[in-house]
């Protein structure tokens, strides 16, 4: 027996994440599919028109060369008469043929239209919806994840859209043609579609035959190529244990299943044709004895017998075609079912329906009381009380787990508090729309996130209304103005993704600028720790100071030498502040901002793997 | 060319019998289908044939229909499951090797690589392959027989209405190919923007926050559906071409019929005779039985004249899926073992660099004249700033790279003497980002030596400090973990692989500690493990933590691919220089963060 570790909520885990082929037809997801359908009735409207008119007119093809045989071979007036009725029948079969072109070209073409719409609204509001999600939905669900459903998803429901509508387009076809046959020759007509339910029964045994192979093909293939991915991405674990040859035997395990399957698969479908090219010349020859014997009798003409013979031939070229899609059509109904659990999922935080936009702020923060956790069982900071001035400096200084970053996704409502309040300018957060909130804080990552476009475009970010002459400045305040035009492109030098091709200190650089733009009244700064050179480090610094200046700011602070000059220095530990001041006054407190202070800028430190007991005692007992 | 010839003579290699018996099919097949039509039109001319009640001869010519279609439909069976079956066979072998090749192709190849572009090697690049195994090798062959046979049938019944019936066929196959050549670049550009929609996307989720910190929602919406508006209109522009085609297609083959049914028809009337006594008519020229074969050998031929697109699609695919498939499976391994490589016994583990260099083209792994000797047992600590060559460096003793120049030696022995297996038996590597396999812990720890014990994998996770752990979950050591499984924390990772190194109980001890992600706690324990496990080997350690430094013999530090110090922290202090620069800028902020994840640890283990 075995088991995954740790289960997760919402899509993460989602019990409709291992059904890889659902019903033939679900009605809520086809419904709810429709729907999607619905603003482009002009197409919905011009695809039937297209295919009732292809239907008709391919039908009426056999009556025209029938008709043509019959007056040709019984035209009793003789040569002349066939001669006339010859010419209208090839001018009538061409007009047919015009016409079925363009009846056919306006089927696909709206066809065409009208999925790649659909498909493009349903990405596009899977997107919205998923903007819309809290942060904590993005800490419940890997990006993978939610990528997979967005690509494979809807790409099976593309699948499904081009080939399903096509489908019902055969069908009609069926339809159509055999009413054609029982209204030309009722008794030739059922005696041709006598072996219909034969092929019927046959279709039924053979696809419940080979359903479990077919799944077992898709099933195979994932494992092949799930085992290929991680023997790339653990080829350096490979190397190094030497286990090539024990890999490439459980690989070969994996590719032969896959292999004895397919085979196997491709021996049920090829399986599908004598039994349908039988049933087809049975058919055939069921039209040549009993319709030979009906024209003997007088009761049909020669003509209809060729009619009927195409008839029989092109009733069966859609029936092959039809068992493969069942499978596809199971596929679909799945993928749909899964697109619609996304998107059913609600954000857990709206703006209030009476939210009002933020006016410009001054800058001041008020922590009222504030208590908030992840988990309803453990709670992460506790009766936070602050307030923080327009304009003011502070560091949040802590152990790790201490609280600093909870503080300020509040502040920045990625959560919401489970008890008390945050004020900006007086404004309870809740009450404000989060995008005029956001419009007035911005916040600097300790990783910066840089998008593969250009510089320019990564410096702008939101603010596409910002002039190239606001980005230079942004720029040069932060001072990446230099290595920008260092670069090939300068401001329009694209970015690999991630910004690869710029070191981590150019990144940051790049981040900061990006604060600048945006023009915040706020702003929240994560402090790097990144391997930096000396050199960037010290630029950073300075960009720094350009960055927070006329600003109020809180900085969550990693190293204590950087922070002591803020206004106010608050120290946290597990969710308290336990003291507040600014550098001097805690120095003079002596608690747990002197003692960290002392060990970093005071005596050497002792060896650590001993030397913790000393830590401890000289931290002392930190009274909380 | 040669990629297509490569290709072919993969199939002919090994799977001869099976395309031999796919082409007998296709070949029976064609003959059987051509039959089909001549029936049907004989069927026609017997029931005109002079007003007597011939039903005997129509059960004939339906039996003979019943012969035919029953034998096309078993040849149908034969081409679709020979064809299928060595384009999967085909698909099997290529997948294995390049599956063996990716790991054996050393460091050098890998770090140039990504994952996605080697899947979509072995995923769309098989296919592609194997696509053309199906279509090109086998099928090709059936198209050529049924046009060829088609014609031929034609030509011996009525040479003008044949001409008429075939004049279509040149300029129809042509646009086929044609159009199909255009509809693979209008394909290829949608997945071209498709890919760049779908890396927009991945960015704004893995960017998540960044979005939700500057309020983009409203510009990321917009940055995307631009993207998608894009990939939405080529889709549309592609399948319009398509639809265009089809229905041009489908029009000129009925227009054929059309011309035959005209010009055939007027054959027919011409060449009618009626017997003035009796009144019944004879037909000297085209019977309208034969009016009816043509009907039907047109509606034969449309299949084959529209897989002629198909073909030539294979075909390009195949080339350009060949190339880069086989660009990988030629790939020379610069790493490579001597035919007479001797086995390695278990090391001593003295170690010798000498004047050792490396090079590359994307020169971030330079190494340049690097000299150190470490004697058995001795602990060496590499410090260096990011991209100073100290990791390349660890990495050339087993041979995950070889050096450019100069030489490296196990207990005097030159490493590329060895075998890689025997080498890398001796040297136990702990990594920074550990790779685990979806498998189960246990299968994880026991990763490099599948002959573990129970009993062995429990003692190394004991050691290792992950039994506690493991435990603790629902099926312990049968837990499933990996990509596919449940998720480590970093530092749990770490203590699995330092478990996976025990095991092995290597001489020699590669430890890559470069850069510290773990949470403070568990990087407590991880430490406290590695120090277990430095005993008695020799140890090479990347690290930026002062702990594992002082522990150390000696250190070396790397510059530009250099060492430029070598000595105790103590020695090196004093000296000045790089090493100390190097402590104010990194070792010491590091130990900042180390001095709170004590005082944390301390806590936690207090709390407990």
């Amino acid at each position: 027996m075995t088991t995954r570790v740790s289960g997760y909520g919402h899509l993460g885990r989602s019990a409709l994440d291992d059904v890889l082929m659902g019903n033939l037809y679900d009605h809520g997801v086809v419904m709810r599919l429709a729907k999607y359908a619905l603003p482009y009735k002009f197409w919905v409207a011009t695809s039937f028109i297209g295919m009732a008119g292809h239907i008709v007119t391919m039908v009426m093809q056999p009556l025209i060369i029938g008709w043509a045989i019959n007056n040709f071979v019984d035209g009793v007036t003789g040569a002349e008469a066939a001669w006339g009725n010859l010419e209208i029948a090839a001018i009538l079969f061409i007009i047919n043929v015009l016409f079925n072109m363009l009846f056919n070209f306006m089927q696909l073409v709206s066809l065409a239209r009208l999925t790649v719409n659909v498909l493009h609204d349903l990405r596009t509001s899977m997107f919205e919806h998923l903007q819309n999600q809290a942060t904590s939905f993005y800490d419940r669900n890997e990006v993978g994840r939610i990528m997979s459903r967005i690509q494979n998803d809807v790409f099976q429901l593309q699948e499904f859209m081009d080939v399903g509508i096509t489908t019902i387009g055969d069908i009609m076809m069926l339809l159509f043609i055999a009413g054609t046959m029982i209204y030309l020759d009722p008794l030739l007509g059922i005696v041709t579609l006598s072996v219909i339910p034969f092929l019927g029964a046959v279709l039924i045994f053979w696809q419940k035959k080979s359903r479990p192979t077919f799944l077992g093909v898709r099933v195979a293939i994932s494992a092949v190529n799930g085992n290929l991915q991680e023997n790339v991405s653990g080829v350096r674990v490979t190397q190094s244990t030497n286990r090539q040859d024990k890999n490439l035997t459980n690989f070969n395990t994996l590719n032969q299943t896959h292999l004895n399957r397919t085979i196997r698969a491709s021996f049920l479908s090829a399986s599908l044709m004598p039994v349908v090219e039988t049933l087809t010349v049975v058919s055939m020859g069921l039209v040549v004895v009993v319709g030979g014997v009906r024209v003997f009798d007088g009761a049909l003409e020669i003509g209809f017998l060729v009619a009927f013979l195409i008839y029989v031939q092109r009733f069966f070229e859609p029936i092959r075609t039809l068992t493969l899609q069942y499978t596809m059509f199971q596929r679909a109904m799945a993928s749909g079912a899964r697109i619609f659990e996304m998107l059913d999922i609600s954000p857990e935080m709206k703006d209030k329906p009476d939210a009002h936009t933020l006016p410009p702020i001054r800058g001041e923060i008020v922590f009222d009381d504030v208590c908030f956790g992840y988990t309803s069982e453990e709670q992460v900071l506790h009766n936070i009380n602050l307030t923080i001035q327009p304009g003011q400096n502070v560091a949040l200084v802590g152990l790790t787990g201490a609280g600093k970053t909870s503080l300020v996704a509040l502040m920045h409502r990625f959560y919401d508090v489970t008890g008390g309040s945050i004020r900006v300018d007086g404004y309870d957060v809740r009450d404000v729309t989060r995008e005029s909130l956001a419009g007035q804080m911005s916040m600097v990552l300790q990783e910066p996130y840089l998008y593969s476009m250009s510089i320019r475009d990564n410096i702008r970010y939101a603010h596409t209304e910002a002039t190239h002459e606001q980005v230079e400045a942004a720029a040069r305040a932060v001072g990446a103005h230099e290595f920008i035009m260092e670069l090939e492109h300068g401001y329009d030098s694209m970015l690999q993704q991630r910004g690869n091709n710029l070191s981590m200190g150019q990144r940051q650089l790049i981040s900061f600028a990006r604060a600048v733009v945006a023009d915040p009244r706020i702003i929240v700064l994560d402090e790097a720790t990144a391997n930096i050179d000396s050199r960037t480090e010290k630029i950073i610094q300075e960009s720094l100071k350009a960055v927070l200046r006329g600003r109020t700011s809180v900085v969550i602070a990693h190293r204590l030498s950087t922070i002591t000059s803020a206004d106010v220095i608050v120290v946290l530990d597990h969710g308290h502040i336990i003291e507040t001041g600014n550098h001097r006054e805690l120095l003079d407190k002596g608690g747990l901002y002197a003692a960290l202070y002392a060990m970093n800028f005071g005596e050497p430190i002792t060896t650590h793997s001993n030397g913790s007991d000393d830590v401890l005692s000289m931290l002392g007992r930190v009274d909380i | 060319m040669p990629t297509i010839i490569r290709i072919v003579g993969l199939v002919l290699k090994k799977y001869k019998r099976r395309l031999t018996m796919g082409y007998i099919s296709v070949f029976g097949a064609a003959l059987v289908a051509l039959a089909v039509p001549r029936i049907l039109g004989e069927s026609v001319d017997s029931v005109l044939r002079s007003g007597e009640r011939n039903v005997e001869a129509l059960w004939l010519l339906a039996l003979a229909l019943l012969l035919a279609g029953a034998a096309r439909g078993i040849f149908a069976f034969g081409q679709t499951y020979f064809a299928e079956s060595t384009s999967q066979k085909v698909a099997y072998d290529i997948r294995n090797s390049f599956y063996n090749k990716l790991q054996h192709l050393s460091f050098a190849f890998h770090d140039k690589q990504n994952t996605g572009d080697l899947m979509s090697r072995a995923t769309a690049d098989v296919e592609g392959v194997r696509m053309f195994v199906n279509m090109g090798a086998v099928r090709f062959g059936f198209v050529v027989a049924m046009i060829v046979g088609i014609a031929v049938a034609m030509f011996m019944t009525d040479v003008t209405l044949a001409l008429v019936s075939l004049a279509f066929v040149p300029p129809l196959g042509w646009r086929a190919i044609d159009t199909s050549r255009g509809l693979r670049r209008k394909w290829m550009e949608v997945q071209r923007l498709t890919g760049e929609m779908v890396t927009t996307m991945q960015e704004n989720l893995s960017g998540m926050r960044v979005v939700k910190a500057f309020s983009a929602e409203k510009y990321e919406q917009q940055k995307f559906e631009e993207r998608a508006i894009l990939v939405r209109e080529a889709t549309y522009i592609a399948q319009r071409v398509w639809a265009r085609n089809f229905s041009v297609m489908n029009f000129f083959f009925l227009g054929a019929l059309a011309a035959i049914l005209y010009v055939g028809g007027n054959q027919v009337v011409d060449g009618r005779v009626v017997d003035p006594f009796t009144g019944e008519a004879r037909y000297t020229g085209l019977t309208p039985g034969e009016l009816t074969a043509f009907i039907f050998y047109m509606g034969l031929l449309t299949m084959p004249v529209r897989m002629m697109g198909w073909m030539v699609n294979s075909f390009s695919r195949a080339i350009s899926s060949g190339q880069r498939l086989f660009q990988i499976l030629d790939w020379e391994s610069p790493v490579y073992e001597k035919p007479d490589a001797m086995e390695l016994g278990r090391v001593r583990g003295a170690i010798e660099y000498k004047n050792v260099s490396l090079s590359y083209e994307g020169d971030a792994h330079a190494l340049e004249e690097i000299n150190v000797s470490i004697a058995a047992g001795q602990i060496v600590a590499l410090v260096g700033r990011p991209g100073s060559g100290k990791t390349t460096f660890a990495h050339l003793l087993p041979r995950f790279y070889d050096p450019t120049g100069g030489e490296i030696t196990i207990d005097g022995i030159d490493i590329r003497e060895a075998t890689l297996e025997s080498l890398r038996r001796n040297i136990g590597i702990v990594q920074q980002d550990v790779f685990i396999h979806t498998a189960t812990i246990a299968e994880n720890i026991a990763y490099g030596r599948g002959d573990a014990s129970e009993g062995d994998i429990r003692e190394v996770a004991s050691v290792a400090q992950l039994h506690e752990f493991i435990s603790g979950l629902p099926d312990q050591y049968d837990t499933i973990v990996g990509e596919r499984g449940g998720g480590l924390s970093g530092g749990q990772k770490q203590r699995l692989s330092i478990a996976r190194t025990i095991l092995m109980n290597p001489p020699v001890l590669v430890l890559d500690d470069s850069t510290s992600s773990v949470d403070a706690h568990t990087e407590h324990l991880v430490q406290e493990g590695l120090e277990e496990i430095m005993s008695g080997r020799t140890t090479i350690v990347v690290t930026n933590r002062l702990s594992a430094i002082r522990n150390a013999d000696f250190i070396l530090v790397f510059r530009d691919g250099s060492i430029v110090q070598r000595g105790t922290h103590e020695e090196l202090l004093a000296k000045g220089g790089e090493y100390l620069s190097l402590y104010e800028s990194q070792l010491k902020p590091m130990e900042e963060a180390a001095l709170q994840e004590v005082q944390l640890a301390g806590e936690l283990e207090g709390s407990d």
